[in-house]
């Protein structure tokens, strides 16, 4: 058997959800088709699968067009970054609310908060391109509030762009119907990430992470903790660190960035435009597949070290001084076999300036499987797993009528809310403040249903009852669920970030998660929460040991970038 | 034995010597080699050129909040001369030696000198004082005049920027000497397209304030050297106030500072060049063309919103002869000015309750009662000179707030200081007692 054929055997065999893409035996032909495909064009329709192709939502037509600083599958300007717009606060005057005027209501705003199932959410993404021309006008309208300036490409033109849109907070008010609304929003960003040495992050086992949280359980200032995933993973991935592995990744980045449908993900819809549908997906798995081996593949950045000796012993300093003022603890130099990362791929608490709504996955500390007897006749509890969310989750809205929920069954979060009846021009009927932590604090995950075996059915106890009377009525069957009990530790998700690896570092302006940071200066002095007095002994430093550690963290480049800038 | 042993070491040492000098030569030759401290040629401050090279050459001067050698900390004590006389030097200087070889031109080479503008002990309580780390480099023809600026210690790219930009602005002034307006504009351009859109809106809002300030008429204006200054420090202090507001914003945006909490923060980030650099691109084309000597007070006040002390000397004779007009018995007042951003912006002044208020324990009364006694302004310069020449005690005119005043109840007393952060109550009732 050749090596082809065993890797597209392993390949099939083994879902690729779980295995690490770099452990799996990849042909450089799947790796060179990746990389065609990372640089393809998209368009709009697919005739090779008869499915619409490109769209009708998306922030580029390739991968290669925003992953490009150093070379194919790098980090992007400020100008690709994916925007989405996220509600603060909803304020509702006037009537009784219903859920279906606070629907009709927030729609004015923007329709697309508006779930197709009637749920409504606090954040909604802004793709850059496609979507009919409604759509295109409700988008223009919120980048337009933002007072920012946008690029051709649909990103801010630049950190300073980024910076006004994140603290212009996007006021709407109407009277509608006998109410008046006033939705506060703001506007949010999120920076393309660097995927060099992707295929060594996805090989970091969850054990290295545990350990990784453990060593700072005892830390004075530093409390990293895992991004725990509903079905029981870690996150690596994303700037929440919300995806658990590089094929995930890839196939959410197909869907959400380019409207490419996937097998296992749909592409996003445009919400003005309810009865479009695709009619099949616009990427075929092998194709997905190869992307990600492309990406897998991506050699991980380099220390470029400078040749002249003073150069070379305050760089040396730099890095001495990296690890003395603390920043070594969250930006560890290597996890397992992603050496050099300089991240500990933990979530940190970045301080209030970072918010974004796009919150991390609530911190599940601890897990329980419970069973639990119940009548046959009564339907198992819906299970709510609807996998990693790419840009990190939004916050359901309560509906007025449903606040009475006997079981939460989703680890999802529940906003703050009241709704008090018919109000008075001081209170409002309706309110919705977004939560800043985990308002859901127990949930669970169903796991199976088993009828016993030992008891009988349904049919046989109706026929006993027919014959024995009322006698029977003890002997009714039952079944048992099993279920995940996930308690969950309340954090202040909105504003915990995942430690951005630091190789290839001075290939990838702007910095932080949504590149306000022009410089590595400010990428430092931003940072707040957990790291506070890290950034303090930072700027406390003589002004040549601060020079020094700039100097060395621009020695980590993107791999095959030319030496000097 | 002996003859047996001998050329074996004979034959065997050689060997291990011959390894050991090389394993040594290797060590050596990779070994990190040992840089000594890069050293500049300073050349004293305010040095006059030749009429000749004044038109050539280039200084640029390191502004720095260090204090000067001429000063002690107190009467009495000698001036001891200060090794580290630039908290930067050594930094700068490595940055200066880094600049490409042949960059300057051969017949005009850079002068550098470093101007300290710290105030000395004798007004900071006596303490042997150090640098708080402020630096402003200042880029000046023969003339000094002001041909580029920044704050914080630029790298090798910056330095040779500053550079480049004031050989191109010298080039600029010569060929605008006869209309200012047209130098500024092409500054302004040029500062454009360097800077963020908020700081682009507020150049131009600049740009368009000052076309409407009536423009004087008058020919080779940059040449006279002294008229254009004054307008320079006309709108130096209406210029700053604007973009001390852009700026604190842009330093909240940028590094989630506030003022005045984060002050100590900002320090540090200031001694990076990068940090008030649209500032200085949006201030650059107002400032061009005036003379340095003239206008460095109110630069470095500017920039770090506390007194500084010039650096020409200066005698205490006038003042000296002036309170000994006022007899030894008189009671007097010395006014200090604030220092220019502070004095421009809010007050910062202690609150007084409407019922203090009411009973005439206010500042206005305060300032009316101080105007009762001879009063009379003084700069800081001459106030170190009087105070050392006198044997006055050391004062802080900085902590705990800013000393407006100093009341005396006679001349050989020691001063009272009326700060802005005590209420005014105290001040009034202690000089109506001696005013009684």
């Amino acid at each position: 058997m050749n090596v082809q054929i065993f890797g597209c055997l392993v390949v099939m065999l083994i879902p690729a959800t779980i295995m690490p893409a770099v452990a799996m035996a990849v042909s450089p032909q799947s790796i060179a088709i990746g990389e065609q495909l990372f640089r393809h064009p998209w368009e709009s329709r697919n005739p090779a699968l008869g499915s619409d192709g490109l769209g009708p939502l998306f922030n580029a037509n390739s991968c290669v067009t925003c992953h490009r600083q150093g070379g194919a599958g790098g980090g992007g300007e400020a100008m690709f970054n994916a925007k989405s717009i996220g509600i603060e606060s909803i304020e509702i005057y006037g009537g009784n609310v219903t859920s279906v005027s606070l629907a009709d209501l927030v729609s004015r705003f923007h329709p697309g908060f508006v779930q197709s199932e009637g749920s409504i959410v606090n954040v909604l993404p802004l793709p850059h391109h496609g979507g009919s021309e409604r759509l295109r006008q409700f988008h223009d309208a919120m980048t337009e509030r933002s007072a920012a300036e946008f690029s051709d490409e649909g990103g801010p033109t630049e950190a300073g762009e980024v910076r006004i849109a994140g603290v212009q907070p996007i006021v709407f008010e109407q009277q509608v119907d006998g109410y008046r609304v006033r939705i506060v929003a703001r506007m949010f960003g999120r920076n393309t990430t660097a995927l060099f040495g992707s295929g060594l992050i996805d090989a970091v086992s969850d054990d290295l992470i545990e350990r990784q949280a453990k060593l700072q359980r005892s830390h004075a200032e530093i409390s990293g903790r895992p991004s725990t995933l509903r079905d029981g993973r870690y996150g690596k991935f994303g700037w929440r660190a919300n995806i658990a592995s590089l094929m995930e990744f890839t196939d959410q980045a197909c869907a959400n960035e380019m409207g490419l449908q996937t097998k296992r993900k749909p592409q996003s819809s445009d919400v003005t435009n309810p009865t479009y549908q695709n009619t099949t997906i616009d990427i075929t798995d092998e194709q997905v597949q190869s992307l990600n081996h492309f990406t897998a593949a991506l050699a991980a950045p380099r220390q470029h070290l400078p040749s002249r000796p003073d150069e070379l012993a305050s760089v040396r300093r730099g890095e001495a001084l990296f690890a003395s003022v603390g920043c070594a603890v969250c930006h560890v130099h290597d996890m397992g076999p992603a050496q050099g990362v300089f991240s500990d791929l933990l979530l940190h608490d970045m301080g209030p300036q970072s918010i974004d709504l796009n919150h991390a996955e609530p911190y599940i500390a601890r897990r329980k499987i419970v069973s639990n007897e119940v009548d046959w006749s009564i339907p198992p509890g819906v299970s709510v797993l609807p996998g990693a969310i790419y840009y990190g989750p939004a916050t359901l809205l309560p509906l007025p009528n449903s606040f009475n929920q006997s079981v939460d069954l989703t680890p999802m979060s529940f906003a703050a809310s009241s709704n008090r009846g018919p109000g008075t021009s001081q209170r409002p009927s309706y309110a919705f403040y977004a939560p800043a932590q985990a308002t859901t604090l127990v949930a669970f995950r169903l796991l199976g249903s088993e009828k016993k075996p030992d008891e009988k059915t349904i049919r046989e106890v109706a026929v006993l009852n027919r014959t024995q009377g009322a006698r029977a009525e003890n002997n009714l069957p039952t079944r048992t669920d099993l279920y995940e009990r996930m308690e969950i530790q309340p954090t202040l998700f909105n504003q915990e970030w995942r430690t951005a690896p630091l190789w290839g570092l001075r290939d990838s302006t702007p910095y932080l998660h949504d590149g306000r940071a022009d410089t590595v200066l400010e990428a430092i002095v931003m940072h707040a929460g957990e790291s506070e007095g890290t950034r303090d002994r930072f700027l406390a430093l003589p002004y040549e040991d601060r020079q020094a550690m700039l100097a060395f963290l621009d020695t980590l480049v993107a791999p095959g970038t030319r030496s000097t800038r | 034995m002996r003859s047996f042993v001998e050329p074996f070491v004979l034959q065997r040492i050689p060997r291990y010597v011959f390894i050991i000098v090389l394993f040594l030569f290797i060590v050596v030759g990779l070994a990190p080699r040992g840089h000594s401290d890069p050293e500049l040629a300073w050349t004293d401050p305010l040095s006059k050129f030749t009429n000749d090279a004044a038109d050539r050459a280039l200084v640029v001067i390191l502004i720095t909040d260090d204090v000067a050698e001429q000063w002690p900390s107190r009467p009495g004590k000698a001036m001891v001369p200060n090794s580290d006389a630039c908290w930067c030097a050594r930094p700068f200087a490595k940055t200066a030696q880094n600049i490409p070889e042949g960059f300057f031109h051969p017949s005009a080479p850079i002068t550098w000198q470093h101007w300290p503008l710290g105030l000395p002990g004798i007004l900071t309580g006596g303490d042997k004082v150090t640098a708080s780390g402020r630096i402003i480099v200042v880029v000046t023809d023969g003339d000094y005049r002001i041909l580029g600026f920044s704050v914080g210690i630029p790298d090798d790219d910056e330095l040779t920027r500053l550079i480049e930009d004031a050989e191109d602005t010298r080039t600029l002034m010569q060929a605008h000497h006869r209309q200012p307006e047209l130098l500024v504009q092409a500054l302004v351009e040029r500062s454009s397209s360097r800077i963020s859109r908020l700081w682009r809106i507020t150049l131009d809002q600049q740009l368009t304030a000052m076309g409407k300030t009536p423009q004087r008429n008058e020919t080779d204006e940059l040449k006279q050297n002294d008229h254009f200054t004054r307008d320079v420090q006309l709108r130096l202090g209406l210029i700053a106030v604007e973009l001390q507001n852009v700026y604190e914003k842009d330093i909240e945006l940028r590094f989630g500072l506030k003022l005045p909490g984060d002050a100590q923060r900002l320090i540090s980030l200031e001694q990076h060049s990068t940090t008030r650099m649209d500032w200085t691109q949006c201030l650059n084309p107002f400032i061009i063309g005036g003379d340095i000597r003239s206008l460095h007070l109110d630069l470095a006040e500017i920039v770090w919103n506390q007194r500084v002390i010039a650096v020409q000397p200066s005698d205490s004779e006038a003042l000296t002869h002036w309170i000994a007009v006022q007899g030894k018995e008189q009671s007097f007042v010395l006014q200090i000015p604030l220092p220019v951003l502070a004095a421009r912006q809010a007050s910062q002044l202690a609150e007084v309750s409407p019922a203090a208020e009411r009973r005439g324990l206010g500042w206005n009364r305060l300032e009316e009662t101080l105007r009762k006694c001879p009063i009379r302004q003084v700069n800081v310069n001459e106030l170190a000179s009087w105070l050392l020449n006198s044997g006055g005690r050391p004062l802080d005119l900085r902590r705990p707030s800013q000393t407006r005043y100093l009341f005396f109840r006679s001349a050989a007393d020691h001063p009272y200081p009326i700060r802005d952060g005590d209420p005014p109550g105290r001040s009034i009732t202690m000089i109506r007692q001696v005013q009684k």
